[in-house]
């Protein structure tokens, strides 16, 4: 049989394995494998991290669990599903909590959100950088969406979480939770008028084919996280603690980097296949989901909130 | 861990030990995942998640209701008129009972999807009546099975569900239970025209007259219950719901009628239908969940990868892959169950025939007709025995009963292999 | 074992099956419902509901987890006998014990790392309900303490199949003995179709049960 590595352990090596749900050519898998090369690099092969993409471990859900009970060492994963784990990171699933880009990487470099990623650590997880995941947007198969009086009667798909449900309830849409799987054959169908996603997810999932109206409204940005299992962590010395952050740091420029391009590339190949691309005015869109926001805002996501408004009036 | 042989040996070994003491296989495939766990060192939990994961997956769901759906055909009258219909389409000709056998497992497949069902429900009605009118017992029982395994090919058919997951969810059930139709349709003519030959050979008789005053009757309750595949797969193209709903709708509808039309179905008799769902249930569905927890210790030790890898490197010839996967399939499907196969073969043996340029959809109809062959093969085959119980012989002479069949069985199984527009002509129409 | 001993073993047996039915059949038919409630909201009410796809899958997995100690119950999960029909009869029956006790090992694991997992994921929810993760997991234990009950009486030698009454049984649990057909369908009808759905028994499929025991003794026709 091949695989890599196998049987023999040699002076104090560890082998690893990373979770990730996407395909190998995805930006953010191509930059757990430049982690995991520059970490096997930099401590001569001590640490050897196995990237397994392709949900080769399961969803993120049941990876999170695996890697909480020791079975996988890391992944990489939505903030969404984290806060089924550490309910504080359902924030980032609030719609139009960022302004732009700018606004959420100013947000996540900053104090408030580093801190977060150390409460992890309740959960058995130390949570090791943030990436980017885009901004999430609707597509539909037939009517396009300029406005949030366009969503009226239409059945869109969202994941599940009461965020995403209320978000499109709220604009006037009918949110449906179904799985992903079938929600190909479902906007080819008509069970379904439209989805949301980001551009990169919207081109491979190959949803462009059918529903070929899409909307750059952005309504969500939710960003992703990189961690670790916390006794994983604490068994290594300080240095390599202090190496794994540094690692992990230093791969979200390249992480960004990729994200990038493939969102160009994806809508190259979303202006070649005839999509129709909507730039439209958010303004409307913020408005009607405004109260979801404030009612957070009293709420439970006070805290993180007010720190967020404080980056943004920076 | 990764590919580390002792691992492999003892997930293998555990699991053949398993099944040769006779321990079912659904269990035998969680001891053997728990024991290489063990080994890895591996947080046993995991293998209970894995267990549990494989059965939250909402496509799964369309296997309850199917089986529920065919169950409540049964005891609702369904099952009967449709035996009723087809005797008053072809019972005159010589043979005609055999041939009405063939018939009514057409359409029961196409309500049902489950060959097991299908000859329990329309094969305790047939084989009796058939012995009692001068056919012999092997050739009522061998009729009966080899028709029956038109259940998985026709749709709707939960096995092309499991095979849908089992292929990452990758392949449109759509596009799959439309592939099925016409290979399904070519293995009946081809076993009605078998069977229309050895009757007249062997002199079987003709069936009874229906009375022309019956034909009304006979045609509105037996069409009512052929609505169900047009409810289902028409429901399912118009997007009015999704193929998974469309199994809970069959069931809905299966219920009204027996329920408000037939009236043949009591409460009383419905608990009795839910009771015998939840007893097939309980052994496909531990099956899946502990092929999950087997399937994820496979994918560790990079098992799948490695067999493809050494069955690509075997030929480059298209023909000769297609047939050593082929008799691959045939040679498992004698010694096990149509489902673990499906779960385990798909991920080893989908990418080999992709990269001889087999399409996923025809790939899925090959694989289920290989191993509905299987499930008509002694030593083990589930519907063969299910056969010899209701013809009330030994599986030794069902055996002989079934092998005039396997001649037309495996040349549509040949012509599924090697003619991919038997497959994929009704989907490239709908556009799937 | 003393009469009185078994008797009330009986008794309690008794609702012990019937409690695992009904779980198991309440769950299969919510899941039906709650799917088709799906569909009727989406076209009606012009809104899903957003617990039902969690619903839904929460109700499989104990349709199929309960499954696992019915089908123990009534023999009907598939093994593999061709080997073992071979072996003289004496080592037969020693190897027909392995499978009580196979899955007596596999309850303890269900039992202990079951309520482990189950604890442990208490402090998550799910997305859609809110429901503590658990409610899957909590399963595996209680399904664990079934499976055990069950291997141990057959590993004592005692018949613990519910369906081997005649046809008529009270509560729904009449049906043909535990063959591999023991999803047979019983048709009762006239002319063509007349009373022939009894003939599926376990006695002529040799080399064909299921999961092993013996086919039940007479005496068992009145209630275990
Ligand atoms: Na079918
Ligand atoms: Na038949």
């Amino acid at each position: 049989l091949t695989g890599c590595g196998g049987g023999g352990e040699s002076g104090g090596s560890q082998q690893w394995s990373l979770g990730e749900t996407h395909p190998k050519d995805y930006p953010t898998t191509q930059a757990d494998i430049w982690f995991a090369d520059h970490v096997r690099e930099r401590t001569d092969g001590r640490i050897d991290i196995s990237v397994r993409h392709s949900a080769q471990l399961g969803e993120e859900r049941e990876v999170i669990e695996q890697v909480q009970m020791g079975a996988a060492q890391m992944t990489r994963v939505s903030t969404a599903p984290v806060a089924e784990f550490v309910p504080a990171f359902g924030v980032f699933s609030m719609p139009y909590l960022f302004d732009d880009e700018e606004h959420l990487w100013r947000f996540l470099e900053g104090d408030y959100a580093q801190g977060m990623l150390g409460d992890l650590r309740e959960s058995g997880f130390v949570g090791l950088a943030y990436y980017e995941a885009g901004a999430r947007n609707f597509y539909t198969v037939d009517k396009p969406i300029t406005s949030p009086e366009d969503l009226e009667g239409l059945d869109i798909r969202v994941i599940e979480g009461s965020v995403n449900a209320d978000m499109v309830e709220a604009m006037g849409g009918s949110p449906v939770t179904m799985d992903y799987g079938e929600v190909y054959s479902s906007l080819e169908t008509g069970v379904l008028d439209g989805a949301e996603n980001n551009e990169p997810s919207y081109v491979s999932s190959g949803h462009y084919e059918l529903a070929k109206h899409f909307t750059m409204d952005a309504h969500q940005r939710i960003p992703e996280v990189l961690m670790i299992n916390a006794d994983v962590f604490d068994s290594l010395s300080e240095k390599d603690q202090q190496l794994l952050r540094d690692v992990a740091q230093e791969s979200v420029a390249e992480q960004r980097k990729l994200w990038d391009q493939e969102v160009e590339e994806s809508l190259a190949e979303m202006k070649d296949a005839g999509i129709k691309i909507h730039d439209v005015e958010t303004t409307e869109f913020q408005e009607s989901v405004s109260g979801l926001l404030d009612e957070a805002r009293k709420g439970e996501y006070s805290e993180v909130m007010a720190a967020i408004d404080e980056v943004r009036e920076s | 861990m990764i590919g580390d042989p002792l691992a492999v040996a003892i997930l293998i070994g555990v699991f053949v030990a398993a099944l040769a003491l006779r321990i079912p296989i659904a269990l035998g495939l969680a001891l053997a995942s728990l024991c290489t766990a063990l080994y890895l060192q591996i947080p046993l939990p995991v293998v209970g998640q894995q267990i549990v994961n494989a059965l939250l997956t909402f496509p799964l769901l369309a296997i309850p209701f199917f089986v529920l759906a065919g169950e409540i055909m049964g005891a609702g009258g369904i099952s009967r008129r449709l035996i009723d219909l087809a005797n008053l389409m072809i019972g005159r000709l010589r043979g005609g009972m055999a041939m009405l056998n063939v018939m009514a497992s057409t359409f029961f497949g196409g309500i049902s999807g489950s060959a097991v069902a299908d000859t329990s429900s329309i094969g305790s009605v047939m084989v009796p009546v058939m012995k009692r009118t001068g056919y012999d017992a092997r050739f009522s029982v061998g009729v009966t099975v080899s028709s029956s395994i038109q259940g998985v090919l026709i749709p709707p058919s939960h096995n092309m569900i499991i095979y849908s997951l089992a292929a990452g969810g990758s392949v449109s059930i759509g596009a799959l239970f439309l592939a099925g139709v016409l290979p399904g349709l070519l293995l009946a003519l081809a076993l009605l025209g078998l069977t229309y030959y050895l009757s007249w050979r062997r002199k079987y008789p003709k069936g009874e007259r229906v009375p022309l005053r019956e034909w009304p009757r006979v045609i509105w309750q037996g069409s009512l219950g052929l609505l169900t595949p047009v409810i289902i797969i028409g429901g399912v193209m118009t997007g009015v719901f999704t193929a998974t709903e469309s199994a809970a709708i069959a069931c809905v509808w299966a219920l009204v009628v027996s329920l408000v039309v037939y009236r043949e179905l009591t409460p009383r008799g419905l608990i009795g239908v839910l009771n015998r769902a939840t007893r097939t249930l309980s052994s496909v569905l531990f099956l899946i969940a502990s092929a999950g927890a087997f399937g994820y210790l496979m994918t560790q030790l990079r098992i799948p990868a490695a067999l493809t890898q050494s069955l690509t490197g075997m030929s480059d010839n298209p023909i000769v892959v297609l047939l050593l996967i082929n008799l691959m399939l045939l040679a498992l499907g004698t010694v096990m169950d149509m489902a673990p196969l499906i779960l385990i073969t798909t991920p080893i043996l989908l990418p080999v025939a992709t990269s001889v340029g087999m399409d996923p959809v025809q790939f899925g109809v090959m694989l289920m007709l290989n191993l509905g062959l299987g499930l008509i093969t002694p030593p083990v085959g589930g519907v063969l025995f299910v056969g010899a119980a209701v013809g009330d012989i030994r599986v030794e002479d069902a055996t002989r009963g079934v092998l005039p069949f396997y001649a037309p069985m495996l040349l549509v199984l040949l012509a599924i292999t090697f003619v991919p527009a038997l497959s994929l002509w009704l989907p490239s129409l709908a556009g799937l | 074992m003393p009469p009185k001993f078994q008797s009330i073993a009986r008794g309690v047996l008794r609702v012990l099956d019937r409690t695992t039915d009904t779980l198991a059949l309440t769950a299969l038919a919510a899941v039906v419902l709650v799917v088709t409630w799906q569909v009727f909201g989406r076209y009606v009410l012009q809104a899903s509901p957003r617990w039902g796809s969690e619903v839904a899958l929460i109700l499989l997995a104990w349709v199929g987890y309960l499954g696992i100690a019915i089908g123990l119950r009534e023999h009907t999960h598939i093994g593999v006998t061709f080997i073992t029909d071979r072996l003289p009869p004496r080592l037969r029956t020693a190897v027909e014990t392995l499978t009580p006790l196979a899955f007596l090992a596999f309850a303890l694991y269900l039992v202990f790392q079951g309520w482990q997992f189950t604890v442990s994921t208490a402090g998550t929810s799910l997305p859609a309900t809110g429901l503590p993760s658990s409610v899957q997991y909590a399963v595996m234990p209680v399904t664990g303490v079934l499976v055990a009950v069950y291997s141990l009486l057959q590993l004592v030698g005692i018949d613990t199949r519910r369906d081997t009454r005649p046809s008529g049984g009270e509560d729904g649990a009449h049906d043909i003995a535990a063959a591999p057909g023991s999803e047979a369908v019983p048709i009762s009808g006239d002319g063509l179709t007349a009373g022939a759905a009894r003939s599926a028994g376990p006695a002529q499929t040799r080399g064909a049960e299921t999961t092993g025991a013996e086919p039940a003794p007479e005496e068992d026709d009145d209630d275990r």
